[in-house]
C-alpha cells in the first residue's frame, strides 16, 4: 500500500511479465502503480466494481462491455483479476511491431478483444440478437427500431459466410481483414 | 446636349477588372473540358492565361503599373476568402488525427527551411557571385517567404491526383498553417531590417512574438467563431441575414487580428473550421448551401485573380534575372525541403502509430508547391531593399518551377510509385460500425490503464462538445447522448443505395450468377445453383433469378423516380448539394477519376452520384434537424427492402 509500490512487485516477477508481454520495466512499474490505485480495497486483485469505478468508463457507452471483455480474456476465474492478468490483457493493445514475429498473432488478439465485446454470452458466436442488443444500447435513442433491425441484419449478413445466422470468430476476422486494426486498436504505453 | 455619352473614364478601372475575371473564368471553363488538365494543374493554366493577357497589354502599351498587385489589395481583399474557404472546407476529423504532424511540419519545417535556405544563400553571397548584394536580414526576409508551401497550389494539384487522405491532409494542413508562421517570420525580419543592430533581446522578443501572434490568432479565430455561432442561433427572424453574418464575422476576425498584429490567416482559418458545425445546425439548408457556394465563388475568384496577376506581372515587372541566384534558390528549396521532411518524419515516426513511409515522405517533399502567397509577400517587400527586384524575379521563377514542373510531373510519379490511391472499395457495414466504436474501446482501455491518450482526448472533446458547446451554440439542440449515431445510419443508407445502383445498371452478368454470390442476397453454399436444386434452407430455392432481377430493377427505377421527384419538390437547393461537398475530403472522393469511367451507370449521369449523396443526405433527416429538410427516409426504407426479397 502507499507509495512504495515497487517493493511489492519483485524483480523476478517483473522479468517474467516483461518476457511474456514485451512491456519494458518502466511500463510495468507504471502499470503496477495504476493497478494499486484501482485496487482501492487493497485486496491484491481487481473486481468488476473496481474497474467500473473509473469515472471516465462510466460515461463511455461501451464501458461495461469493455470491463466484461477484460475479465473474460483474463482467465478462468472471471471475477478476480490479478496484476499479471491485468498486464496480459493490456498487452493486447500494444502497437504491432511489424518486424517482429507473430504479427498475425497480435492482430488476432486485438480482434479477439473486439469480438468479446459483442459476444455477450461468450459462446464464441455473435448472434443477431446479441448484435441488436449492443447496437441498441449504444445507438437506440437516435434511430428507429426498424432501422436498427435492418442495420443489424445487414451487418450479420455481410460477415456470415456459412449462413448459420451467427458470426464466429473466424468470420469476424475475415470481415475485418481489410480494416486497419493495427492502427486503430493500439495504444502507446508510456514509460 | 448629348443624349448618349461614352463615359469610359468613370468605369475604366472596374470594367477592366471585371473583364479580366471574365476572361479568366472563360479560360477556366475551356480548360476544364479539355484533357490538358490531365497534364497541367489548373493553376499553371491560369498563369498562362495571365501571361497571354499580359502580353497583349504590354503590346498595346497599357500602363502596367495599374495592374500590379499591391500589398493592400492582396492581403485585405484577395487572400481572406481563400483562407476562409480552406478553413471552412477542412476535413476536421482527419485534421485532428494528424494535428501533431501538421503542426510539426508547419512550424518546425518552415523555420528550418527559412534558416537553412537563407543561410545557404547568404554563404554563397559571400563568394561575390551574385549581381546584387544583400545582407543577412534581407536574405532571411526572402527565404521566409520562399519557404511557404501554398495551400492554393496544393489543393489544385492534389485534387487531380487523388492521393490517399493521409498524405493529403498532411500536406494541406501544413500549407494552411505555415502561412501563419511565414507571415510572422516575414514581419519579424521586416522589423529587424529597420533596426541597426540586432541584439539577442530582439531575437528573444521575436521568438516570443511568434508564439503570441500564433496563439493570439487562434484565440481571435475561436472568439469570432463563437460569436458567429451565437448570431446565427438567434437570427432566425431574418433568414437572409445568416449568410451575411457567416461571411462578415470571420472577415471582421481577420481584420481584427491584423489590426492587433496577430496572425490573421490563422484567425480566419480557425474561425472557419470551428464554426462550421454550429452554423450548419443553425441555418436552413438553403442558407448553408448559399454559404458554401458563395465561399467557393469568392475563393475561386481570388485565386484566379492572383494567378492571373502572377502571369501578368511576369511580363510587366522590370525583372532582374540573376541565373545563379535563381538556380541556387530553386536547388536549395528542393534540397532543404527534402531534408526537412525526412528529418521531421523520422522524429514523428517515433511517436506516432501511423508512420510515414518512404513514399509518403517523397510525396510530402515533392508536393511542397509555392504559390501566390509567396509572390504577394515578395512584391510587398519594402522598396528600400536593393535586391528587391532580384528577389521578386526569383520568387516568380520558383513559383513557375514548382507549379509547372512539379505540378505536372507529380501525377506520373504517383502512378509510377504506385502510391496507395483512394481506395475505391466499398466499406462494409461491419467496418463502419466497428470504426466508430474502436475509438470508444481504445478510450476505455486508456482510461483503465491510466493513460491519457489521443483517443480519450478526442472522446473528451466530443463529450464536451455535445454537452456544453452544442446546446449553447446551436438552436434546438437537445442534449444528445454521448455520441451521434447518424454516421452509421448514413453508412448503411449509402451501402444499400450503392448496391441498388450497381445491380440495376450492370448488364446481366451470367458469370456471377453461376457462382451464386450476390451481395444483397448473401452467399449461397448450395451444391448447384439451379433454381430448384437449392437446399431446403436456402432462400434461393424456387426463385427465378432472372425474373427477380427484372422485378427488382423495375421497382428500383420506380422508386428512384419517386425519390427524384420528392427531392425536386423540396426545392432546388437540395439538388445543389451535389456540386459542392462538405469538405475537401468529400470533394476528393467524388472528383471524377478514371476509375468511375469504367462503370457506365455511375458515371453516365451525375444524377446517380447525386442520388447516392441524396440518400446519405436524406438519412440525416433521421435526427432532429429542422423540418424544412426533406423527409425521405420513408422512401429510402422502401428501396432498402423491396417486397419479395424478404431475407
Amino acid at each position: 500500500m502507499g507509495n512504495s509500490s515497487s517493493l511489492m512487485l519483485r524483480d523476478e516477477e517483473i522479468e517474467q511479465i516483461s518476457g511474456e508481454t514485451e512491456f519494458n520495466r518502466n511500463q510495468i512499474v507504471r502499470l503496477y502503480s495504476r493497478f494499486l490505485s484501482l485496487d482501492k480495497k487493497g485486496q491484491g486483485f481487481l473486481e468488476r466494481e473496481d474497474l467500473m469505478n473509473v469515472p471516465e468508463l462510466a460515461v463511455n457507452p461501451l464501458g461495461d462491455r469493455i470491463v466484461d471483455a477484460f475479465f473474460t480474456l483474463a482467465g478462468k476465474d472471471d471475477k478476480h483479476l490479478n496484476f499479471r492478468q491485468f498486464v496480459q490483457v493490456l498487452a493486447y493493445f500494444q502497437p504491432i511491431d511489424k518486424t517482429k514475429r507473430n504479427e498475425n498473432n497480435d492482430r488476432s488478439k486485438k480482434l479477439k478483444f473486439a469480438f468479446m465485446m459483442y459476444d455477450l454470452n461468450r459462446n464464441g458466436y455473435i448472434t443477431r440478437e446479441e448484435f441488436k442488443v449492443i447496437l441498441n444500447s449504444m445507438v437506440g435513442a437516435n434511430i428507429t427500431a426498424d432501422q436498427l433491425d435492418k442495420i443489424a441484419d445487414r451487418t450479420i449478413e455481410e460477415a456470415d459466410a456459412d449462413q448459420d445466422g451467427k458470426i464466429s470468430f473466424e468470420e469476424f476476422c475475415k470481415a475485418m481483414e481489410k480494416t486497419d486494426i493495427e492502427d486503430k486498436m493500439s495504444i502507446r504505453f508510456l514509460n | 446636349l448629348q443624349m448618349v455619352e461614352f463615359k469610359w473614364d468613370e468605369v475604366e478601372k472596374i470594367y477592366i477588372v471585371a473583364l479580366w475575371l471574365f476572361a479568366a473564368s472563360i479560360s477556366k471553363l475551356v480548360f476544364h473540358n479539355k484533357s490538358c488538365t490531365r497534364f497541367f494543374p489548373e493553376s499553371s493554366l491560369l498563369i498562362i492565361v495571365g501571361l497571354v493577357i499580359g502580353y497583349f497589354l504590354v503590346i498595346s502599351n497599357v500602363d502596367h503599373h495599374q495592374f500590379s498587385l499591391d500589398w493592400h489589395s492582396f492581403f485585405l481583399y484577395l487572400l481572406p476568402p481563400i483562407i476562409f474557404d480552406a478553413g471552412y472546407f477542412m476535413p476536421n476529423r482527419s485534421f485532428f488525427q494528424n494535428w501533431d504532424s501538421i503542426l510539426v511540419f508547419a512550424v518546425v519545417g518552415t523555420i528550418f527551411n527559412t534558416l537553412t535556405i537563407g543561410g545557404s544563400l547568404l554563404a554563397l553571397s559571400y563568394s561575390g557571385l551574385f549581381t546584387v548584394p544583400f545582407n543577412a536580414c534581407e536574405i532571411l526576409l526572402f527565404s521566409s517567404l520562399i519557404s511557404a508551401v501554398d495551400p492554393v497550389a496544393v489543393i489544385a494539384v492534389f485534387e487531380e491526383i487523388q492521393v490517399n487522405d493521409f498524405i493529403f491532409v498532411n500536406v494541406f494542413g501544413e500549407a494552411l498553417f505555415n502561412d501563419g508562421v511565414t507571415v510572422v517570420l516575414y514581419e519579424l525580419f521586416k522589423q529587424f531590417l529597420e533596426v541597426d543592430r540586432i541584439m539577442p533581446i530582439d531575437v528573444a522578443a521575436g521568438t516570443g512574438s511568434f508564439f503570441l501572434v500564433a496563439v493570439g490568432g487562434l484565440v481571435v479565430g475561436l472568439l469570432f467563431a463563437v460569436f458567429v455561432a451565437l448570431l446565427t442561433k438567434y437570427s432566425h427572424g431574418a433568414i437572409v441575414l445568416a449568410p451575411v453574418f457567416i461571411f462578415l464575422v470571420p472577415y471582421l476576425g481577420y481584420l481584427t487580428a491584423e489590426a492587433l498584429s496577430l496572425s490573421p490567416i490563422i484567425a480566419i482559418a480557425v474561425c472557419g473550421m470551428a464554426m462550421k458545425q454550429y452554423v450548419k445546425g443553425n441555418v436552413t439548408t438553403t442558407a448553408a448551401n448559399s454559404v458554401k457556394y458563395f465561399t467557393k465563388i469568392l475563393a475561386q475568384t481570388s485565386e484566379t485573380a492572383i494567378f492571373m496577376f502572377l502571369g501578368l506581372s511576369t511580363l510587366a515587372f522590370a525583372h532582374k534575372w540573376d541565373t545563379l541566384f535563381v538556380v541556387a534558390t530553386v536547388g536549395f528549396c528542393i534540397l532543404f525541403r527534402t531534408v526537412g521532411v525526412v528529418a521531421q518524419c523520422a522524429l514523428l515516426n517515433r511517436f506516432r502509430g501511423k508512420k510515414f513511409t518512404k513514399v509518403d515522405q517523397f510525396i510530402l517533399s515533392y508536393g511542397g508547391l509555392r504559390g501566390a502567397i509567396a509572390y504577394g509577400l515578395a512584391v510587398s517587400m519594402p522598396d528600400s531593399i536593393a535586391a528587391k527586384q532580384m528577389f521578386v524575379t526569383t520568387t516568380i521563377a520558383v513559383i513557375f518551377f514548382t507549379v509547372f514542373l512539379q505540378g505536372s510531373t507529380i501525377r506520373p510519379l504517383v502512378n509510377y510509385l504506385e502510391i496507395e490511391l483512394k481506395k475505391d472499395r466499398k466499406i462494409t457495414m461491419a467496418e463502419s460500425v466497428y470504426s466508430k466504436y474502436s475509438d470508444y474501446i481504445i478510450s476505455g482501455i486508456e482510461d483503465i490503464a491510466g493513460q491519457k491518450g489521443h483517443s480519450s482526448l478526442v472522446h473528451d472533446f466530443e463529450r464536451f462538445n455535445n454537452r456544453v458547446l452544442c446546446p449553447l451554440l446551436m438552436r434546438d439542440h437537445a442534449r444528445t447522448p454521448n455520441f451521434d449515431a447518424t454516421k452509421i445510419v448514413r453508412a448503411y443508407a449509402k451501402i444499400i443505395m450503392d448496391e441498388a445502383l450497381v445491380e440495376t445498371s450492370a448488364p446481366s452478368r451470367k458469370g456471377s450468377r453461376k457462382s451464386g454470390a450476390h451481395p444483397a442476397l448473401g452467399h449461397c453454399s448450395c451444391p448447384s445453383t439451379d433454381n430448384d436444386d437449392h437446399l431446403p434452407d436456402c432462400t434461393r430455392r424456387g426463385v427465378n433469378m432472372d425474373m427477380l432481377y427484372a422485378a427488382f430493377s423495375k421497382m428500383l427505377d420506380d422508386k428512384m423516380d419517386a425519390l427524384r421527384q420528392e427531392l425536386k419538390n423540396c426545392g432546388s437547393s437540395v439538388g445543389a448539394d451535389q456540386d459542392i461537398f462538405d469538405d475537401y475530403m468529400e470533394q476528393l472522393k467524388h472528383a471524377p477519376s478514371l476509375k468511375t469511367l469504367h462503370h457506365p451507370a455511375l458515371s453516365a449521369t451525375r444524377s446517380d452520384a447525386a442520388m447516392r449523396h441524396h440518400a446519405a443526405f436524406a438519412a440525416r433527416s433521421v435526427s432532429r434537424h429542422d423540418s424544412r429538410r426533406c423527409r425521405t427516409e420513408g422512401g429510402l426504407a422502401h428501396i432498402a427492402t423491396p417486397a419479395g426479397l424478404e431475407l
